[in-house]
């Protein structure tokens, strides 16, 4: 039976700017950046799921949202039918024991004053797990067995600057995983990382997601990246979804004008490759847009019509699971 | 005939704990109008060649040895007086975050007024004004954002406007330090464009280092792949994917996913980089190397041709051919 | 465990000493302090006699007025108290002063910082308020105030600078904190269920700790200082014999006047040393702490 871990209902997250006295006075509506607005979606348990946008698309702050960094502005986050967007005090903490987060930076992520033994351990000490020393120690030496630090003995007194970023990750990783979890956010994991090692570590998140029967979120810009590790891809621009499908159906038949101009992008390492046309113009907004009724990309979209302007784009549900958010597939089929 | 020849490049620094050797022996050759890359991971060395070239190097830094020929003249020969005249007016550089050292309480007109002043014939402002309008309508920047700051520039922009400065004298030659990483993947493939026009609208040379082989494949004719401070291999483009012969260019090649590729494991190169401070005899790559033999660790392989334009440094590139398929294979994390 | 003595040996010892090593004017005062410290330890086997004990002669004649000499190297005080004895007792109250004044300030103000920059929000702004407040306060007078109202001690003199200088530490812990929360080895430890307790005291805390000590330190000195001028007002405390009371007396029965400069210059050399050497080993803290802030 196929379950859904992760459900997420017209989920927003708004910063708000600081306003001025004057602002104030004046009874000025607080204005932020939408970054994530109004999103749906569920994820199955087992799945791969890649989240793909370019920077500030939101995909971050989505990764965060879901493991409760931050708290929604509105809608809801379900984690196996329970509400847990607001949730707190030990409530919240026992969610933290069932999904984790696995950070980007290796070189800002561990305490520098930290042995790999505490910092991997942490997480037993927060929650109480192991009856004694011994018992932790043991489990610690494990996990970092399983991530490739051996031998643990020797890596557990060590300190993160004694480490390479690659090995630094493993801790991560470690660390992560040492609870047991059962979903895990990884937002950019092998970024931080020389090219010649990321294989490294995605390959071992990728087994120890089969073998600790994890679902996996990765997120990232690089859409090469994503294709190799997920099987469903979610393409995000400035907080909205526009393309949800299975992993190679969306690459090799793109349907979202973004998506399209993503995958032409994209550099291949192949000389001869025939690139198609980008054919989107200008850059993502610096600036946050003012709320419009219509769709969010209609400055860039080089097929926008007046209805685009006018209304919000459709979830329109191609077969085989592939959706796409745009006016020109309403009843289903392209229209240009 | 080339245009840049960098001949046995040796530059160390010279650190507390010791001389770091950082650029070992280096030898690039650029032709007028190519585009050559130059790829490698952190700290082997790249950007060090570059700041070697247009000599604005570290305090610590030194060039022992080596020659770098500018259309015929040693560049390593010339007092600073005369390397003055080379910078922007010959070669360009744009470093690594080029883009955020535009100063920000400057407009951006007026920073092509601060480049125009480091010649020493006084172009009268008007003058310089026009030339900047030309060079932005080229990278496809309008010419009213003359008049902004650069925060009112995206990051895209901002490359753009760095390009279009480096242009400012006309140079032959134009040295860029990873342009395009830091930018988002559409943007990243406007510049890259921007890039391959100029080389066919002015029959300009550009030297691009950056870890990205990707990128290299996209624009560039010829590429060497670096590693701890050597050349490994280099050879055309298409020649460098489609038969590579040196472990290390095997195994970046099998680290870079393929948007449409077929389904391979992607590999990671066990181990890590030697150190530079006290690099070992044999080849610097010996120490990850698959298919390293006793040979390797006693003594450094020097470059061979293997064939017209591609040349490599590894004792066993004739046989890697047979073991290319199944190289790194067996080691996956 | 040995892990534990590496980590203090390279955290805490080892940039201490390689300040010590490049600064010359810092380890000279650092000697000087562990000097003082000494003093103030050992002051009953050091002093000939004791600080209030009233020397009488052979002959039953109290031994006042004297000038320096072999049997007493600073002379005598009217009373006929030995200068010497009360110079080297005299380090026990500012020393104590110094100390606990420095702990005070430091506590207070790092507790403030702590709380004030990781929870943000309502009490950041409470928090900050009152230490605008307290900056509002005039120093010295409030220390006169609270003397003559509360009764001469020393302690009196402890609390009330440990309860005004506190707000010199709190902002800038505070700015400290905010950024230090930011980094993400704190987003790390919240997203593994730290609660707020663990990640202000083991994560963020000891990062500030140098920022912590070198305020500590600034007001060590000017503990000692306000105890001096305190006591050297006749505020002070008239039991205890410290260096600021010497001054007192000194000034009281005009030994300026009388030349007695054996009387007055030695406390006030006293004072300036320790008062330079505090500050100095203050300003020494901030060279380690540069990198430290840095992230290094």
């Amino acid at each position: 039976m196929i379950e859904k871990i992760v459900e997420v209902e017209k989920l927003s997250k708004i910063f708000l700017f600081t306003r001025s006295l004057k602002e104030i006075i004046l009874g000025k509506t607080e204005q932020g950046v939408r970054a994530v607005d109004d999103i749906s979606f569920s994820i199955q348990k087992g799945e791969d799921l890649g989240v793909v946008g370019e920077s500030g698309c939101g995909k971050t702050t989505l990764g965060k949202l879901l493991v409760r960094v931050y708290k929604p502005t509105s809608g809801r986050i379900f984690f196996k039918e329970r509400d847990i967007s607001k949730l707190k005090g030990k409530k919240l903490k026992d969610y933290r024991k069932k999904t984790q987060m696995i950070f980007q930076n290796p070189y800002t992520a561990i305490n520098p004053r930290f042995t790999m033994y505490d910092f991997v351990a942490e997480p037993l000490l927060i929650h109480n797990i192991g009856k004694n020393e011994k018992e932790r120690k043991e489990m610690v030496f494990e996990m970092l067995n399983k991530v490739g630090l051996n031998p643990p003995k020797e890596f557990s007194g060590k300190y993160a600057h004694q480490l390479s970023g690659g090995e630094r990750q493993r801790a991560v990783v470690a660390r992560a995983l040492i609870l047991r979890p059962e979903f895990i956010v990884a937002d950019e994991p092998a970024s931080m990382l020389d090219v010649s090692l990321r294989a490294g570590i995605l390959n071992l998140l990728k087994q120890l997601a089969d073998e600790l029967d994890l679902t996996v979120m990765y997120i990232s810009h690089d859409l090469s990246l994503i294709r190799y590790l997920c099987n469903i891809i979610i393409v995000v621009y400035l907080g909205k979804f526009l393309e949800i499908g299975d992993t190679r159906e969306v690459i090799n038949n793109p349907l979202h004008p973004y998506t399209q101009a993503l995958v032409a992008a994209v550099p291949v390492p192949d000389p001869n490759f025939k690139y198609q046309k980008v054919k989107i113009k200008g850059a993502v907004p610096t600036v946050p847009q003012e709320p419009s009724p219509g769709c969010i990309f209609v400055d860039r979209c080089p097929y926008v019509k007046s209805i685009c302007k006018e209304e919000p784009p459709p979830q329109v549900k191609i077969d085989g699971g592939h959706i796409v958010y745009c006016h020109l597939y309403r009843g289903g089929r392209e229209i240009k | 005939m080339s245009l840049l020849h960098i001949e046995n490049l040796k530059t160390y620094y010279r650190t507390s704990k010791g001389l770091v050797q950082a650029v070992d022996g280096v030898s690039i050759d650029v032709r007028k109008g190519e585009i050559v890359g130059l790829a490698g991971e952190s700290g082997c060395g790249k950007t060090t060649v570059l700041n070697s070239i247009v000599r604005v190097l570290q305090k610590n830094a030194e060039i022992k040895g080596g020659r770098i020929f500018y259309n015929g003249r040693n560049l390593l020969e010339l007092n600073e007086k005369k390397m003055q005249k080379i910078r922007w007016k010959e070669i360009s550089v744009i470093p690594q975050s080029a883009m955020d050292a535009l100063d920000p309480v400057m407009r951006i007109e007026n920073q092509f007024i601060m480049v125009a002043k480091t010649d020493e014939r006084n172009k009268p402002r008007k003058k310089i004004s026009e030339r900047a309008e030309e060079l932005f309508s080229l990278v496809g920047l309008n010419k009213s954002r003359l008049k902004e700051y650069p925060h009112q520039f995206s990051g895209g922009m901002k490359q753009r406007a760095i390009i279009a400065l480096s242009l400012f004298f006309a140079p032959n030659m134009i040295l860029m330090d990873e342009p395009v990483t830091a930018l988002d993947v559409i943007v990243q493939n406007q510049i890259l464009n921007y890039i391959k026009k100029l080389q066919h609208s002015m029959d300009i040379s550009i030297l691009i280092v950056t870890h990205d082989i990707s990128v290299l494949a996209k624009i560039c004719d010829h590429i060497y792949i670096m590693y701890g401070g050597k050349i490994m291999e280099v050879a055309g483009t298409n020649e460098l994917f489609n038969n590579p012969l040196h472990p290390y260019t095997i195994g970046l090649q099998k680290s870079f996913p393929h948007l449409f590729g077929s389904e391979r494991k992607l590999i990671s190169i066990p181990g890590y980089p030697p150190s530079l401070l006290d690099p070992p005899p044999g080849c610097r790559f010996e120490g990850r190397c698959p298919f390293a033999i006793p040979e390797c660790r006693r003594e450094n392989p020097q470059m061979e041709k293997a064939k017209d334009g591609h040349y490599v440094a590894c004792y066993l590139y004739q046989k890697i051919g047979k073991l290319r398929e199944k190289a790194f294979l067996g080691v996956s994390n | 465990m040995i892990n534990k003595i590496k980590s203090f040996k390279k955290e805490i010892l080892e940039p201490n000493l390689i300040v010590l090593k490049k600064d010359k004017t810092a380890l000279i005062c650092s000697i000087m302090f562990i000097i003082f410290i000494l003093t103030a330890l050992f002051a009953p086997l050091i002093a000939p006699h004791g600080p209030r004990e009233i020397l009488i002669s052979k002959d039953g004649k109290i031994l006042s007025y004297l000038r320096p000499s072999f049997d007493f190297l600073l002379g005598t005080t009217p009373l006929g108290q030995d200068i010497l004895s009360q110079l080297i007792y005299g380090s026990r109250p500012a020393l104590v002063v110094g100390i606990c004044a420095g702990l005070m300030v430091a506590t207070i103000g790092t507790l403030v910082g702590l709380f004030s920059g990781f929870y943000g929000g309502r009490l950041d702004n409470i928090l900050m308020w009152i230490t605008d407040i307290f900056f509002g306060i005039p120093f010295l007078p409030l220390i006169i105030l609270l003397a003559a109202y509360f009764g001469a001690s020393t302690w009196n003199i402890i609390i009330a600078v440990g309860f005004l200088l506190w707000r010199d530490a709190a902002r800038p812990i505070r700015s400290q904190v905010l950024e230090l929360r930011e980094r993400e080895f704190v987003q790390v430890a919240e997203v593994a269920g730290a609660s707020p307790f663990r990640m202000i005291f083991v994560h963020i805390a000891p990062n500030i700790f140098p920022l912590s000590t070198l305020y500590a330190s600034l007001s060590m000195g000017w503990a000692i200082l306000t105890e001096a001028s305190v006591s050297f007002l006749g505020l002070g405390s008239s039991t205890t014999v410290s260096w600021g009371y010497m001054l007192h007396e000194a000034f009281q029965s005009q030994a300026m006047g009388r030349g007695a400069f054996y009387w007055f210059i030695p406390p006030g050399i006293c004072i300036l040393l320790l008062v330079f050497s505090s500050f100095a080993i203050g300003r020494s803290y901030e060279e380690i702490l540069i990198p430290t802030l840095r992230g290094e």
